[in-house]
């Protein structure tokens, strides 16, 4: 059964099943939530990190939280003194 | 109990204990290029009863406890306790670990694996869960608190589709 005839856009956008199927709807599905929440999205990012690897990807991560961890840490003991 | 969880290390003792698992939730959204932050790692296993035994022989070095349940109750990552159950949030000495039997809307590990790839991340070959279906799950389990990780993922999967420059691990 194709998308289409799982789901049927109803008014607003939003969309419904057809049928009782645990079908899901398509990952880029209309939502206008969601599409609100996605005005606020900095793209430039999303487009930097789309040249990395997984591997590039992972490693800018764990330096970011470890940054995290640090500013922490920084917080804790300032909060001590 | 370590106040952040250790990725690098929670993947390689999966996979060094020859666990079958794909990565879900924040972590495999970061794989896929996602800037964002989370603090445990979400794994849907495989059910089959060898891979259970795998998974708690290979976590049972790390203390896996409920998270967020009161210290002494007579929990014990066991194969039965594993069997029994199906998803379990855990704190382990490396760090949160969720371990998901299922996940809501796109069910099991075996249903899952045609919908991941195989990558290296944190130094280790895993298999994360593609885009499409991370935002199919967020979607399904219904929670006003992932709306803004939506709206980002929505986004990213847009770019992905449109940007010339994607690495060759993220399909078009």
């Amino acid at each position: 059964m194709s998308d289409e005839m799982r789901y049927q856009k109803i008014e607003g956008g939003v969309l419904e099943l057809n049928d009782a199927s645990p079908a899901l709807a398509p990952a880029d599905a209309f939502d206008p939530v969601i599409e609100a929440y996605k005005r606020d999205v900095d793209r430039t990012i999303l487009r930097e990190n789309l040249k990395l690897s997984p591997q590039e990807r992972s490693e800018k991560f764990v330096s970011f939280m470890r940054s995290v961890g640090k500013l922490r840490e920084a917080a804790a003991r300032s909060r001590e003194n | 109990m370590p106040t952040h969880t250790d990725f690098e290390k929670g993947l390689n003792v999966l996979h060094a204990g020859g666990v079958e698992f794909i990565v879900v939730g924040g972590v495999a959204a970061i794989l896929n290029g996602l800037g964002y932050t989370t603090y445990d790692l979400d794994v849907v296993y495989s059910r089959g009863r060898e891979n259970i035994q795998r998974l708690v022989k290979c976590l049972e070095p790390y203390e896996p406890y409920l998270r967020g349940a009161p210290p002494g109750l007579p929990f014990q990552l066991d194969e039965r306790t594993v069997r029994m159950g199906l998803n379990f949030t855990l704190t382990t000495t490396f760090g949160d670990l969720d371990l998901l039997g299922e996940v809501t809307g796109l069910g099991t590990y075996r249903e899952l694996l045609p919908l991941s790839k195989e990558v290296l991340a944190f130094g280790v070959r895993c298999r994360r869960s593609n885009l499409e279906p991370l935002i199919q799950m967020k979607r399904a389990a219904g929670r006003p608190k992932d709306f803004e990780i939506l709206g980002q993922l929505q986004a990213l999967l847009e770019e992905r589709r449109k940007w010339p420059h994607t690495h060759p691990d993220d399909p078009k």
